[in-house]
């Protein structure tokens, strides 16, 4: 049960980081840093196998351009999430609006190739 | 004196020989050699997409019972079977994977962010349901074509088995009456078919991907609206152009029967040989254009029935889809979903009502009566 030992790490990071707190201050924000990224990593690795049994399924390779996307934007929206979450806690609300603006912009990155697809399917039918 | 009644009485037999003839096997063989009414240019009016159908009118004829349908219908079916399920495999796949991060989205606080997301989402069902339609599109078109290719082939076909069975008139007014039928399925392809599709393809891509704006109802009326207008310009024509077919028979029939009467009492000796005569080839000329209606009626039912039934199964994979997506709480997707089910009911509804037109003509056709055997 790989969620016991993301509530167990995270109960040890949230406690290392009140005892940091009161002997250096200045420290205990990188260690709560280090231990979350720590965790999303852990998160995001157990999306492993599901993403595994996508690309098994025996239509895949049709989804695949589908779900590659979706997937890798989810992945970019969590970090992302993460990222500006953190910035908020350190007090740089400026810098996680930031990192959120970029998140959305690496989303519409991912989408081009789809979008430039949807305009093909325009042009060809517009066209005749 | 002797010798002339001889020379006459010989001359009398050996015109009576000739037109004993007429009731004998040799009329059909007749009507090939001299009329060139042969069906065999049948074989080369049948478009490739329904080859399968048969080498000759008659074979083609004979093969088309109900058997043969169910034949044609189950070989089709699980042709379209494979491809039917990898489009839906995809289709439901992308919901799934869309319900996912639906559901993971929630767990993001970011507005922004969520935005991108359901975008993407909507992107990636907008992409897969044209990836499906687009095919049938294609078909829908080329089926119209081949209609349109055979019809055109098969006109002067029935205009010179009308001729030879004395409806002369019929003939004219039947092939004028059909080029314009023709024509005009020709033109709906290109100027109603593919606009209308395009502008609901315009219109469901500003429903998806627009956000607020919601035009599915202007997709849905202008597509009601095309169809009533077909609906009603193709009544009309066949009204039009049966009731003109029905006169031109009547005349037909009353000027065969007019010649009839003046061969059978203003010829003497032969002219009830003659009647006999033209009878037997009325005879024939009815099994030609039976034979002819009928194998026309198969090809049509050949030409249509793969794009009818792929309309039919991708209507079905998008319902399902649409269902499973609202299900799943992606109503945006289902929407984009039951807009694409909606524009191929357009489709079926041009394609099945030129198929049905042509098919009542081809009928009628088969089942008018010969003028030369207007009693």
């Amino acid at each position: 049960m790989m969620i016991l030992k993301i509530c167990g790490g995270a109960l040890l990071v949230a406690f290392v980081t009140l005892i940091i707190k009161q002997l250096k201050a200045e420290l205990a924000m990188p260690a709560a840093l280090a231990g979350g990224v720590i965790l999303l990593l852990a998160s995001l690795g157990m999306l492993a196998p599901q993403v595994e049994l996508l690309g098994n399924l025996w239509y895949a390779d049709q989804l695949k351009g589908y779900a590659a996307p979706l997937i890798k934007s989810l992945g970019v929206a969590l970090i992302a999430q993460t990222a500006a979450d953190i910035c908020r806690d350190m007090g740089e609300s400026a810098t996680a609006s930031k990192v959120e603006f970029a998140g959305k912009v690496e989303i519409m990155l991912l989408c081009l190739p789809m979008i430039n697809e949807l305009l093909d399917f325009a042009r060809a039918l517009l066209l005749g | 004196m002797a010798i002339k009644f001889t020379v006459i009485t010989l001359a009398l037999m050996m015109v009576m020989a000739i037109g004993v003839r007429a009731d004998g096997i040799s009329v059909m063989d007749n009507l090939e050699e001299h009329g060139g009414l042969s069906l065999d240019g049948f074989r080369d009016i049948i478009p490739a997409s329904a080859a399968d159908i048969g080498n000759d009118a008659g074979e083609v004829a004979r093969d088309f019972t109900v058997g043969r349908v169910v034949d044609m219908i189950t070989s089709e079916l699980a042709e379209l079977a494979s491809p039917l399920t990898r489009q839906l495999s995809i289709l439901l796949g992308v919901v799934i994977i869309a319900s996912a991060v639906n559901a993971a989205k929630n767990s993001i606080s970011s507005g922004s962010l969520t935005t991108a997301l359901e975008y993407l989402t909507l992107l990636c069902a907008v992409l897969a349901a044209y990836g499906t339609i687009s095919g049938v599109w294609q078909r829908i078109a080329d089926t119209l074509t081949d209609l349109n290719t055979f019809m055109i082939g098969l006109i002067p076909m029935m205009g010179s088995l009308y001729v030879a069975g004395g409806n002369v008139t019929t003939a004219a007014v039947s092939s004028a009456g059909l080029m314009t039928l023709t024509a005009f399925c020709e033109q709906l392809s290109y100027y109603v078919l593919w606009p209308v599709l395009r502008v609901c393809f315009g219109l469901s891509l500003i429903t998806g991907l627009g956000g607020q704006v919601s035009l599915s109802g202007v997709s849905q009326t202008l597509r009601n609206m095309f169809t009533t207008a077909l609906s009603f310009i193709m009544t009309v024509l066949t009204f039009v152009i049966s009731n003109q077919v029905n006169l031109a028979l009547s005349a037909d029939n009353v000027t065969a029967k007019a010649l009839k009467f003046a061969a059978s009492n203003y010829i003497p000796v032969v002219g009830g040989a003659l009647g006999d005569a033209i009878r037997a080839i009325g005879g024939s000329i009815g099994v030609l254009r039976s034979t002819l209606g009928t194998a026309a009626v198969a090809v049509i039912f050949a030409i249509v029935l793969p794009a009818v039934l792929q309309i039919y199964l991708c209507r079905f994979a998008f319902s399902i889809t649409a269902s499973v997506a609202k299900l799943a709480g992606c109503d945006k997707e289902g929407s984009v979903f039951e807009e694409m089910r909606g524009m191929l009911g357009f489709g079926l509804a041009i394609l099945m009502s030129c198929a049905v037109m042509f098919l009542f003509f081809v009928s009628s056709f088969s089942r008018a009566a010969v003028g030369l055997l207007s009693q």
